[in-house]
């Protein structure tokens, strides 16, 4: 059938309609980058987007008490945090039998829920170097003459008798297993506090050549929903 | 066509926020935080001696090998002589330590003989070692002319050194101006006693002449002295080294001796009457020689560096004591040697010790039985005044670890030596006794430990 001048006319508004419905989609891109960069600097969320998302959001916040390590601090919600050390430092040194605590506050500051929590261990790391020098440095980060125990309880302040299970190193050398923690009710959920409580310590038994050795390990907390 | 485009565009930008929140919501799913400086450091012992003669430091967990020694002076009369030690702890922290020491070895030192290694030479009275030889390098000895010299260990008499044909030589340096002095000689005394003269000698005279003495004896029992001379006028003490050989051809009825310098010969005396000795021990000296008949008007000790020194049961040809003369490093003059009775080179660090038995010495023969040593740390005692020989290498005392000052604080040590109470013998006299001590700071219930050892110090007997 031949096509008259309406059906050029529908066609001329059918794309008319697209162009506009491209148009606005256009504003909406740039307006939910926009907001969503906005929203990591400066907690303000301009769009219908960026809302729904930040009430679904799960922001991890970590103290020792005086200094405050936050997700939210890098736009992926992964911060890099170095100004809390939870082996101590290295400016008081262990002497055989001796130990350390260090206690570290999580608070889960999003608008979401979470649901698990884990540590991943990185790589520990030791100078001088395991063997070198003389004596031969002892390798401290797999002989178990420098044990780190870990263990955590809901609340802001650490307490063993309710320090969970699944998430718990004893103490032994220097950590390399994924330990995750599954919540019961509320633990993790938006506004909660738990605890981790790390202990470091050199055993009596130490080796002379485990004298003089700084160990180092990052680890990896991650809150999800 | 610019409207496909613009429609193109137009799709992609209605999918793009769908994409973004997806993205975004990932974000806000799961919060991290990664601890990046998590580090402790484990401690380590600090300790450190101060005593009158140098200072030690020491940071576990390495031992700390300490230069000079705790025992500074002479074993001089069987009354004690003591050094005090400040011994500090500076270790942060920790509850308890304690200390013990030892004696970790004794025995004179020597210039090791690389032929003949039963017999090497003992230095007396701190003999300057790893000067610079002939050679550059620390391949020799300085003597000061006054008390210093070295004896080798093993007698033989003068009458077997003159039965057979040898040669015995030496590189010198003397100053300008110096006294000159015994070189290298055969004498009846295992330390600088005078007895009936060296046979032979090799010295330099006050007026820098390079000599030789000998006794010899024709068919009838009147000795025959045998002194050979490099030309008078030229002055030997000038600073520079110079090797000197003296060949001795035992003939049948005869004997020719010939003196060279640099190689050159210097003075000969051939078909000499046979040379004779006696059947008394006899000690090689070097550094020192008996003056008794000695033409020149010598001193017996020597001032000045001496290396090399060697007897070879051969009489080496003109050529071959040119060679020797002319040797370009310590290692291919010792080649030149190789076959020689005696090569002794002078360049032993005071670390090289004999720990053999000195034949002339009475009870064990052992030089380190003549000393005595003790050892307070704070105010327990490691040992009272005991022997040397007795005291090496039983072990850290006391068994019981004495108390040692906490962090921060420091205490005194003391080491006391003197003579054996009675029975002293005097060919002990000046021997280097070198004693390896060590001391330990402890950390109370646990194995850490600081080691503190003097490898070099030494005691004269």
């Amino acid at each position: 059938m031949p096509r008259g001048p309406r059906h050029a006319a529908e066609r001329e508004s059918g794309a008319g309609g697209l162009l506009v419905a491209g148009a606005v989609a256009a504003v909406v891109l740039v307006l939910g980058v926009s907001g969503t960069l906005g929203a990591w600097t400066s907690a303000i969320i301009g769009n219908d987007t960026n809302t729904v998302a930040t009430a679904k959001a799960v922001i991890l916040a970590e103290t020792d008490g005086s200094t405050t390590c936050r997700s939210s601090d890098q736009t992926s919600n992964t911060a890099t945090c170095t100004t809390i050390n939870k082996y101590g430092g290295t400016t008081t040194t262990l002497l055989p039998g001796a130990s350390r605590t260090v206690d570290v506050t999580f608070t889960n500051i999003g608008s979401a829920n979470g649901s698990t929590f884990a540590l991943a261990p990185g790589t520990c790391t030791q100078s001088p170097v395991a063997g070198s020098g003389t004596p031969a440095a002892t390798n401290l980060c797999t002989a178990g003459e420098l044990t780190v125990a870990v263990s955590c309880s809901p609340g802001a302040t650490y307490s063993a008798g309710t320090a969970w299970s699944d998430l718990a190193y004893a103490a032994a050398a220097p950590p390399t297993a994924t330990r995750t923690h599954t919540a019961t009710g509320s633990e993790l959920n938006a506004a909660a506090q738990w605890t981790c409580r790390f202990t470091v310590a050199l055993s009596a038994g130490a080796v002379i050549a485990s004298q003089n050795i700084t160990v180092s390990q990052p680890l990896t907390w991650t809150l999800g929903v | 066509m610019g409207r496909r485009v613009l429609l193109a565009l137009a799709g992609i930008g209605a999918v793009l926020p769908l994409l973004t929140a997806t993205g975004t919501r990932a974000a806000w799913t799961t919060a991290g935080v990664v601890d990046a400086a998590n580090s402790a450091a484990t401690s380590r012992l600090v300790a450190s001696h101060s005593w009158p003669g140098g200072t030690c430091s020491g940071s576990g967990p390495a031992d700390a090998s300490c230069t000079g020694s705790l025992l500074t002076t002479a074993a001089s009369s069987g009354s004690t002589q003591s050094v005090a030690d400040t011994f500090t702890n500076s270790t942060g922290g920790g509850v308890g330590y304690t200390q013990q020491g030892q004696v970790v070895s004794c025995a004179p030192a020597r210039f090791a003989n690389s032929t003949t290694p039963s017999d090497p030479l003992l230095p007396r009275n701190r003999v300057t070692r790893n000067v610079t030889g002939p050679w550059g390098g620390t391949v020799a000895a300085a003597f000061d002319g006054s008390t210093q010299y070295a004896t080798d260990v093993v007698p033989t008499t003068t009458g077997i050194v003159a039965g057979a044909s040898y040669s015995i030589g030496l590189w010198f340096r003397a100053a300008a101006g110096s006294s000159g002095g015994g070189l290298l000689s055969l004498n009846a005394s295992p330390v600088d006693t005078t007895t009936l003269g060296a046979n032979p000698s090799i010295f330099l005279d006050p007026n820098g002449r390079v000599r030789a003495r000998l006794d010899g004896a024709p068919i009838l029992v009147i000795p025959v002295i045998f002194s050979l001379a490099s030309p008078s006028g030229r002055d030997y003490r000038d600073g520079a080294w110079h090797q000197v050989t003296l060949t001795v051809a035992r003939k049948s009825l005869t004997t020719d001796m010939v003196l060279y310098v640099d190689g050159a010969v210097a003075d000969v005396q051939n078909d000499g009457v046979l040379l004779v000795g006696t059947s008394s021990d006899s000690w090689w000296h070097v550094g020192w020689t008996d003056t008794n008949g000695l033409s020149g008007s010598p001193v017996a000790y020597f001032t000045g560096r001496i290396s090399g020194v060697f007897r070879i049961l051969t009489t080496l040809s003109a050529a071959s004591v040119a060679a020797l003369a002319a040797s370009s490093s310590a290692s291919s003059y010792s080649s030149l040697l190789a076959g020689a009775q005696h090569l002794w080179m002078l360049g032993d660090a005071v670390t090289s010790t004999y720990t053999g038995t000195l034949p002339y010495l009475g009870g064990n023969g052992l030089a380190c039985s003549q000393v005595r040593l003790s050892w307070t740390l704070g105010g327990t005692a490691a040992f009272a005044l005991t022997p040397l020989d007795q005291l090496a290498g039983v072990g850290w005392r006391p068994v019981t670890p004495a108390a040692a000052s906490g962090s921060g604080s420091s205490q005194t040590l003391s080491t006391g030596y003197a003579r054996i109470a009675s029975g002293y013998d005097t060919d002990v006299t000046g021997l280097e006794l070198v004693v390896v001590l060590a001391h330990r700071l402890q950390l109370t219930g646990s194995s850490w430990a600081l080691r503190f050892d003097w490898p070099a110090g030494v005691v004269l007997g």
